[in-house]
């Protein structure tokens, strides 16, 4: 214990500080209430109650919120800062930023919107709202998809308005086509045999809905008949 | 000398991977993986898998370990977890609990 503990106080000049390498990668959600010096990669989410510097070699891919932020590496998205946020000559950032104090050296790329209205607890609210959203954005997802056939019924309906404009174009080439095809064979068999096609399937209509009536009344009144011809 | 300090008051729920030593004074959750020594400080609580070369503890662990040369629980050391490494240290009142492999 003495010699950890010796070993701690040791290195607590340096413990006020977490450094990220320059070969080292962390994915996931950041929080915590001292500076950090990222040399490597950060990415996810990051609370800081503290300042957060990303030095030339530094690469993050998180949207940061932190009490000041100074960027001299590259920074891929949104800062937040109760503070004040700094952006080197080396910085390169792509996002939005927030603070009210915003210091934007030479020479430093930036991409993205700035306001410099100071985060306040109202904003925390919002974006626990936001949160929130999120997570009930499903539920008023799912109740928009339940509105939205309600109001695109009109729609439908238009779109089966045109739908019925077209259905008998759609179906007159088709009978046209079943006609155009004797009609091809026109030349061949003559005149007759479009009539002998058209005659034809007539019957074939015909029969079919004859057969049908034929099997029906037979099922339906023969038993009768036969049990009342039988008795 | 380039290494990677997690401080104490930082909590990081997530994955870490680098290819240099890493110390750990505050809390890591999730997955840690590095080519260098992993130093968990006392105070330093890691709930992880951790894979790394070397691995030294003196605050808490959780999860399993693998450690491709060495691991050394110290005094002050808790650790929950399997631990598969080569050479393994427990020191005097450090506390275990899990299984150990060293690749008989």
């Amino acid at each position: 214990m003495k010699v950890s503990q010796s070993e701690s106080t040791q290195s607590s000049p340096d413990e006020a500080t977490t450094v990220v390498g320059p070969g080292t990668h962390i994915v996931g959600r950041l929080s915590g209430q001292e500076d950090i010096r990222v040399h490597g990669t950060l990415e996810g989410r990051i609370h800081l109650s503290a300042t957060l510097y990303v030095e030339p070699e530094g690469i993050i891919a998180a949207d940061v919120f932190a009490d000041d932020v100074v960027v001299a590496g590259t920074v891929v998205g949104n800062l937040t800062a109760a503070g004040s946020i700094v952006l080197a000559a080396s910085a390169r950032v792509v996002g939005d930023l927030r603070a009210p104090r915003l210091v934007v050296a030479p020479g430093a790329a930036f991409r993205g919107q700035v306001s410099m209205e100071p985060p306040d607890e109202d904003e925390a609210e919002a974006e626990a709202e936001a949160g929130r959203e999120r997570r009930e954005g499903r539920q008023w997802s799912q109740a928009a998809a339940q509105a939205r056939p309600a109001q695109a019924r009109p729609a439908a309906s238009y779109a089966t308005q045109n739908g019925v404009r077209l259905p008998p174009q759609r179906t007159a080439p088709r009978r046209e086509s079943v006609l155009a095809k004797p009609s091809l064979a026109r030349p061949r068999h003559e005149e007759p045999a479009s009539e002998h096609y058209g005659e034809a399937e007539e019957a074939d209509w015909g029969d079919g809905a004859k057969r049908a009536k034929k099997v029906a009344r037979p099922r339906v009144l023969a038993r009768g008949k036969h049990k009342v011809e039988r008795i | 000398m380039s290494s990677t300090v997690i401080g104490s008051s930082i909590l990081i729920d997530g994955e870490i991977t680098g290819e240099e030593h890493l110390v750990v004074r505050g809390t890591v959750k999730g997955r840690i993986q590095v080519r260098d020594t992993l130093v968990i400080e006392d105070g330093g609580v890691v709930e992880a898998t951790v894979d790394a070369a070397s691995i030294t503890v003196q605050g808490t662990l959780r999860g399993d370990v693998a450690a491709s040369e060495r691991a050394e629980l110290r005094p002050s050391s808790t650790v929950v977890g399997d631990i598969r490494a080569p050479r393994i240290l427990i020191a005097d009142g450090a506390s275990f609990k899990g299984n150990v492999d060293m690749g008989g």
